[in-house]
């Protein structure tokens, strides 16, 4: 009972995308699937269309029972896309009885070939020339051109009657070859049939007016902006990646090159490959595009896109894709006056052919017959019907069974947010009981009659005559969010079928992921969908809310931008820059980012609190002395921010004389004390020497703390032993001689000594405390006497 | 914390010293005694 998944087929067109989920299992058939897609690197994955499941055994093909070759399947196309994108696409399948394999995904890239340019050099190309060089002066043949034609080179034909030709010879992907007119106002004319065999050929702005154009065993072709009359287009064999766009196919009377009916462009049974056929202009055909597969499992247009098409004034279908059905996209077509139907979808054998936001409108009144001719052979592939909009003023009926009317043999149809406004009945299904099974759905459609017109009943339905009303309460099932009124075009006579505001049709839809939602390439304005082709107003990405971005500073520094709170659109890049103060370094990010990077680059997909971290720069200074002396502060390390100013005093022992401050063994100075600012590591040594001292004498040394200067001079002395030595001390301006250290003690400036032994004598000088005026001193030895007083009153 | 800005009158300083035991008030007298000998020293 359990599913497992054997396999994932994915196949592009330029804007979509056509999956196959193969499965094996599930017996009980209560597995379902979701579709996921997203731009490859992109990490939200998007809901997309609804998948549908293929469980047949056995398909009806040309009236037979045969073997169903995608048995076992879940289907659907992602629509909407990009054009040479890469994709991944995910199939994820639950089932209560277990799923081996699940979700499975894959990467696949959108068509690219219909913007290639070859790479080579341009010839010209003359009809009957020979002999030339292929230059403007003297052109080549089209015959001999086309014989020697390599990948990347394009021809440019010269006005004139080139009859019929074959290609051949092929470009490659990425560089095809190029047949185009010289003369854009006299383009070459064809008037026998073009056959393409080849592969990368782009063929443009040819006039065809005669000899049909086949398109066999060919791939990659691209047939653009031809005038086609007379005979059509056909496909035959293998023609993947085949472009036909931007013609005009007019008056086709004879059928087409191996096609057995005047076809537009006409696809013959068997043909493999996709093929897209874009902003085509029909007039004057039988089909506008057609086929002769039409009840077979061979035939159709899968993995196609037939879209932004003009059919006007054909005689049979508009689109006839009839046939397998697999993964054929309709849409954005106009279908004008189509005489046997708008759209031939009779029947779908393999499925899922999308139909949507195609317009159809007939106002001949000579033209009844169906809109929607569905079908037909019991194979019941699955049709899903969106957003289309059918506007018919005369006889025609809109959803029909034409294709077949036996009772049952329709199934596996969805019609939503479609228009479907006809003079005649809007559903018309003839089989007794009814040719449409219970999984025909329709819902939230406007299927609207009007009063009076061709015929009386709205529907047709399993034998009975409905009104809207009957139809809705004999068919329980159908239409339960439907309406039939007045849909409110804003001007039919003119041909626009856009909504009025105050259309009821107006959100009045239902969501369909894929086509409609706000992720699809159709999102919808206002509180649901509209009914119809046309959404009323511009859709308006919604303003995404902005973020916060709070930057705060720690320690001494500065960003940029500065430190505040700033609102940026969501996803915006910043670039935040720390500037340290002076002294100081940057060092670090802290916050909802934790970095070392800066300048940071920081991408707001939510809000964000940032702080720069600033600290100091530390130096280490080392204080060693040597013997013979010590040091203020003493011999160890130190740690001082950069900038710092250190002062360092070398204290000779007595017998000793301060020589000089070292560095890596190099002197650097005899000045004591030492000053400097910090701005590195430094590592300092004060040297001291012995003071050489005759027999009978001693070593006197003296030093100076602070500012002043002694009598004699800070320096080393002999003095002759028991003889008397004064020394007077004198502060520089600002300072004020302190006392005495070393071996010697005492405040008075002079001082005498009997030099008995070796000395050291230091001078201490402090910086005077701030003058106070003598009226300010008074003032307060006058506020303490009166706080004597009172002291002493009690 | 009290305000340190409150200018006192001689009287409210008299009755702020009152609370003071009589042998603090003496300590600080003499103490007062030697600051202003101090300080009319440094007169010129």
């Amino acid at each position: 009972m359990a599913t497992q998944i054997v396999a994932l087929y994915l196949t592009p067109t330029f804007e979509c995308i056509g999956v196959r989920c193969k499965f094996s299992g599930d017996a009980n058939q209560n597995a379902i699937a979701t579709l996921e897609y997203r731009p490859s690197g992109s990490t939200y994955w998007i809901p997309t269309t609804e998948m549908r499941v293929d469980r047949r055994a056995a398909v009806i093909s040309q009236g037979s029972t045969i073997a169903n070759p995608y048995a076992n399947e879940w289907r659907a196309s992602i629509v909407g896309l990009r054009r040479d994108t890469e994709y991944e696409v995910m199939v994820t399948i639950q089932d209560p009885d277990g799923v081996v394999g699940s979700p499975i995904s894959g990467p696949i890239r959108t068509w690219s070939h219909d913007e290639t340019q070859g790479l080579g050099p341009t010839y010209y190309v003359a009809p009957g020339a020979s002999g030339g060089d292929g230059s403007l002066s003297r052109p080549w043949s089209l015959a001999y051109a086309e014989g020697r034609a390599q990948p990347g080179d394009s021809y440019l034909l010269l006005p004139g009657e080139y009859g019929s030709q074959t290609f051949i010879r092929s470009g490659v992907a990425g560089n095809p070859i190029t047949y185009a007119p010289q003369n854009l106002a006299n383009p070459p004319t064809f008037s026998g049939q073009i056959t393409l065999n080849c592969r990368h050929v782009r063929l443009k702005g040819f006039r065809h007016p005669s000899g049909g154009t086949l398109i066999q065993n060919a791939t990659w072709n691209i047939l653009e902006a031809f005038e086609q009359s007379r005979r059509g287009i056909t496909l035959q064999g293998e023609v993947t990646g085949t472009l036909i766009q931007d013609c005009y196919i007019h008056d086709i009377t004879e059928n087409p090159p191996n096609g057995f009916e005047r076809a537009g462009i006409y696809r013959r049974q068997g043909t493999i490959g996709g093929v897209v056929i874009r902003h085509n202009n029909f007039a004057q055909c039988w089909d506008g595009i057609g086929g002769e597969g039409n009840f077979r499992l061979d035939g159709g247009y899968p993995d196609s896109d037939i879209h932004d098409n003009h059919i006007e004034n054909v005689s049979d279908d508009g689109i006839e894709a009839e046939g397998s059905g697999l993964n054929t996209r309709i849409w954005n077509n106009t279908l004008i006056n189509c005489f046997n139907a708008d759209l031939g979808l009779a029947s779908i054998i393999i499925g899922p052919t999308y139909v949507f936001r195609n317009l159809a409108v007939v106002t001949d009144p000579a033209i009844g017959q169906n809109g929607y001719k569905l079908g037909g052979n019991q194979s019941k592939g699955h049709l899903l019907i969106y957003h289309n909009t059918s506007y018919y003023t005369t006889g025609r009926q809109g959803f029909t069974d034409a294709g077949g009317k036996s009772a049952g043999n329709i199934g596996n149809i969805s019609s939503r947010n479609n228009i479907m406004q006809a003079r005649n009945r809007v559903i018309a299904s003839w089989g007794t009981p009814s040719s449409f099974d219970n999984t025909v759905s329709f819902d939230y459609d406007n299927l609207y009659k009007p009063t009076g017109g061709y015929q009386d009943s709205y529907a047709v339905w399993d034998g009975g005559y409905y009104n809207f009303a009957q139809f809705r309460a004999g068919k329980p099932s159908q239409e339960v969010h439907g309406m039939s009124v007045d849909s409110q075009f804003v001007d039919p006579a003119s041909s626009n079928f856009q909504l009025r505001e105050t259309s009821p049709l107006v959100d009045a839809g239902q969501v369909i992921l894929g086509f409609n939602d706000p992720d699809s390439a159709w999102p919808y304005v206002g509180s649901a969908p509209d009914i119809g082709a046309f959404e009323l107003g511009v859709y308006v990405p919604p303003t995404p809310t902005p973020v916060l971005l709070t930057l705060e500073v720690a320690g001494n520094g500065t960003t940029d931008p500065p430190s505040g709170n700033y609102e940026y659109p969501r996803d915006s890049a910043v670039t935040l820059t720390a500037i340290p103060t002076a002294h100081h370094k940057f060092a670090g990010w802290t916050g909802s980012i934790v970095s070392l990077e800066n300048p940071l680059m920081v991408t707001l997909t939510g809000d964000l609190s940032i702080v720069a971290n600033f600290t100091s720069i530390i130096f280490i200074v080392a204080i060693a002395a040597e013997p013979g002396g010590s040091t203020d502060p003493a011999s160890g390390s130190y740690q001082h921010q950069e900038g710092s100013q250190v002062t360092v005093i070398a204290l000779p022992s007595a017998g000793y004389y301060f020589v000089e401050w070292q560095e890596g063994g190099l002197p650097i100075g005899t000045g004591n004390p030492l000053v400097f600012v910090v701005d590195a590591d430094r590592s300092i040594t004060a040297v001291f020497a012995l003071i050489s001292i005759p027999p009978g004498q001693f070593g006197v040394s003296i030093t100076v703390l602070g500012q002043g200067t002694t009598t004699p001079v800070p320096g080393t002395y002999t003095v002759v032993e028991n003889s008397p030595l004064t020394v007077v001390a004198a502060p520089v301006q600002g300072w004020r001689f302190a006392g005495w250290q070393g071996d010697v003690s005492g405040t008075n400036p002079s001082i005498t000594v009997q030099v008995t032994r070796d000395l050291s004598i230091v001078a201490v000088f402090t910086e005077q405390p701030p003058s106070v005026s003598v009226g300010k001193i008074l003032a307060g030895a006058a506020l303490f006497a009166t706080l004597v007083a009172m002291l002493r009153r009690h | 914390m009290p305000d340190l800005s409150i200018t006192l009158k001689e009287e409210e300083i008299a009755q702020v010293v009152a609370l003071l035991p009589e042998v603090l008030r003496e300590e600080l007298a003499l103490k007062l005694e030697e600051a202003i000998r101090l300080l009319l020293a440094e007169v010129p």
